[in-house]
């Protein structure tokens, strides 16, 4: 298990470092950021001295060695937009996408768990037949819709919720409705098909003809089992709710990382981009990997070997 | 003699899936609409009349539902008096066309790299996986604003980033298709009768893992769908005067208030032909599985 999870980090590390070596080379080639802070009549004096300034005059690989040497100081370069340095504004950002994100995920988990081992129990059942299709439609909805018609009925027509903006919990309703539906559609097939196994399994019909108790048999006996697929799956869907995440942040306003990565993308805040998308990818891996040591202490199979 | 048995094998065969089909009304019901769309895809644009993709400002923000116009108007005009039907069909082309093409390409590379990985192993085969991991481990849909914000969002480089963005699935599915199937007997005859390595992945193995990779692109061309809605809704998409589903929702967007109708229409196609995919792509398991097969072939099947 310990050399697993020290390959499963080295492996990790050595994929942080090739998407950020990608992106710092890709983010240069986006064009000369002076363009976007200097007024269009700057003279080229002045053009000369920003680039300067800024080192975007010196040649690609020396910015990028110069780069890494402020990166073991800690230091990840100053933010051309705020005049601040670049990781404030990203630690500031990140625990309003981790908030969105953690409560979304307990809610489509939690539900899914419900839905799914509903369904499970009586396969094509009446109930099994409805959770499918409407499962089916949370996992292709396309969110920015769901959003902007969420808001149309919502704040425009009944004027129950703010259109935008951080505040209290009504504030928090429709950005938190839009981000479960996705994961929420996906996981609930997932649990359905490893409940159906788990259900017909050895196990359960043992314990059946022990004359356990029908709800033990199906919340201890079966759903330990099933759910151990559903971790795995949930934890695929950890950097997908941070694609959802870029979604309902642009739209709802939320200061978040998926907000400030478009915005500095598109203002070439090339500093702000790289340390957040490193933060970002440590984060997620980073939960990647927490999932699986969770998976092995939940399956004693795992756990023993 | 042959060629009579041959036919009527055929024959039997399309009557086998057809009466799969009737035994699950949805995924019947899908795939009349998704051929429907096809066909609108095809031959849609140069079906309508030019004069309903003009500019006509006595009919900017028309109501839906109404008869009072043409039929073409049914479900309103947009800001500038364009028919919406006809908007609609001229992006069912081009969202069609861009999720098409992604998916034929991530397809081929990524079955491709991932066949190469899972026969040849070793080093080249981890170097590949671990390029699946670096483009996994990061949301696919900021590194697809990154890449085109950089080069133009034209109509290719969107096609390659979703098509880079879905590889991932190909490759590890792929791959672990061909670490089973190259232990098999045929291979190992192949190699001893002194095919080449290259005959042996494309002309032995390629074709097994087919089937697989197809029923991951049924639910893949849903995903780069969204996909691309959601970057043309982002502007780094497709750009005007071009068209796809997910621009309208964009454009629509800003006459919320005034125009609910020019948002609500294209999403909800965009959603009924992911619903489709995933109606008939959850039929096509059922069907490629020989263990859960017998669910849609004998329900009233009466006449074998």
């Amino acid at each position: 298990m310990r050399q697993y999870l020290s390959k499963r980090i080295f492996s990790s590390i050595l994929a942080i470092t090739g998407l950020f070596v990608m992106v710092f080379f890709l983010a240069r080639l986006t064009g000369d950021p002076g363009h976007l802070y200097l007024p269009i009549d700057a003279p080229l004096e002045v053009r000369k001295e920003f680039s300067e300034k800024h080192g975007f005059n010196d040649p690609i690989y020396i910015q990028f060695g110069k780069f890494l040497e402020d990166l073991t100081d800690g230091n990840f370069g100053y933010s051309l937009r705020k005049e601040r340095p670049a990781i404030d504004i990203v630690l500031e950002a990140i625990p309003v996408t981790l908030s969105l994100a953690a409560v979304a995920m307990s809610i489509a988990v939690v539900g899914a768990i419900l839905i799914g081992s509903l369904a499970a129990y009586r396969p094509n059942g009446i109930f099994d037949r409805i959770s499918r299709v409407v499962s089916l439609t949370a996992a292709s909805a396309p969110d920015f819709w769901v959003a902007i018609t969420a808001i149309l009925i919502f704040s425009v027509s009944l004027g129950w919720l703010p259109t935008s903006g951080i505040g209290g919990v009504p504030y928090w309703i429709m950005p938190i409705g839009i981000l479960v539906i996705r994961p929420l559609g996906l996981l609930v097939q997932v649990v359905r098909g490893s409940m159906i196994t788990a259900l017909s399994s050895d196990f359960v019909k043992t314990a059946r003809a022990k004359g356990v108790k029908e709800k033990v048999v199906i919340f201890k006996h079966a759903l330990r089992n099933g759910l151990l697929p559903v971790i795995t799956v949930a934890g695929d869907q950890a950097a997908a709710i941070a694609n959802g995440a870029v979604i309902v942040e642009t739209i709802f306003g939320w200061p978040g990382i998926g907000k400030l990565m478009i915005d500095s993308i598109m203002q070439r805040d090339f500093a702000v981009v790289q340390a957040s998308i490193l933060i970002t990818a440590i984060v997620i891996l980073s939960i990647n990997i927490i999932i699986d040591i969770a998976y092995a202490v939940l399956d004693p199979r795992i756990r023993h070997k | 003699m042959q060629l009579i048995i041959e036919k009527n094998h055929l024959i039997n065969k399309f009557r086998k899936i057809f009466s799969m089909f009737m035994n699950d009304k949805l995924a019947l019901i899908s795939i009349i609409f998704l051929l429907f769309m096809v066909f609108l895809a095809i031959f849609g644009p140069s079906l309508i009349n030019e004069s309903y993709t003009k500019m006509n400002l006595r009919l900017r923000n028309l109501e839906p539902f109404s008869f009072d116009h043409h039929i073409m108007y049914f479900f309103g005009a947009d800001a500038l008096g364009r028919s919406m039907i006809a908007r609609l069909i001229l992006a069912t082309q081009n969202t069609m066309f861009i999720a098409g093409s992604a998916v034929i390409l991530s397809m081929t590379l990524g079955g491709v790299l991932g066949l190469i990985s899972g026969y040849y192993g070793g080093r080249t085969g981890n170097l590949i996986m671990r390029m699946a991991d670096i483009i996994m481990s990061f949301p696919s849909l900021l590194l697809a604003v990154i890449v085109l914000y950089m080069f133009d969002p034209g109509l290719l480089n969107l096609v390659i980033v979703l098509a880079f963005t879905r590889m991932p699935i190909y490759m590890r599915t792929a791959r672990a298709e061909v670490l089973e199937i190259r232990e098999r007997l045929f291979v190992s005859a192949a190699i001893s009768m002194g095919a080449s390595n290259l005959r042996i992945i494309f002309k032995h193995i390629a074709p097994l893992t087919i089937p697989t990779l197809l029923t991951i692109a049924t639910l893949d061309f849903a995903f780069v769908m969204l996909g691309e809605s959601a970057l043309s809704f982002l502007g780094v998409g497709i750009q005007p005067p071009e068209v796809t589903w997910g621009l309208m929702v964009a454009q629509g967007r800003n006459y919320l208030q005034i125009a609910w109708w020019l948002a609500f229409f294209p999403g909800l196609i965009i959603m009924s032909v992911a619903l489709s995919l995933n109606l008939l792509s959850s039929w096509l398991r059922i069907v490629l599985d020989p263990r859960q097969r017998w669910r849609l072939e004998n329900i009233g099947d009466k006449s074998d």
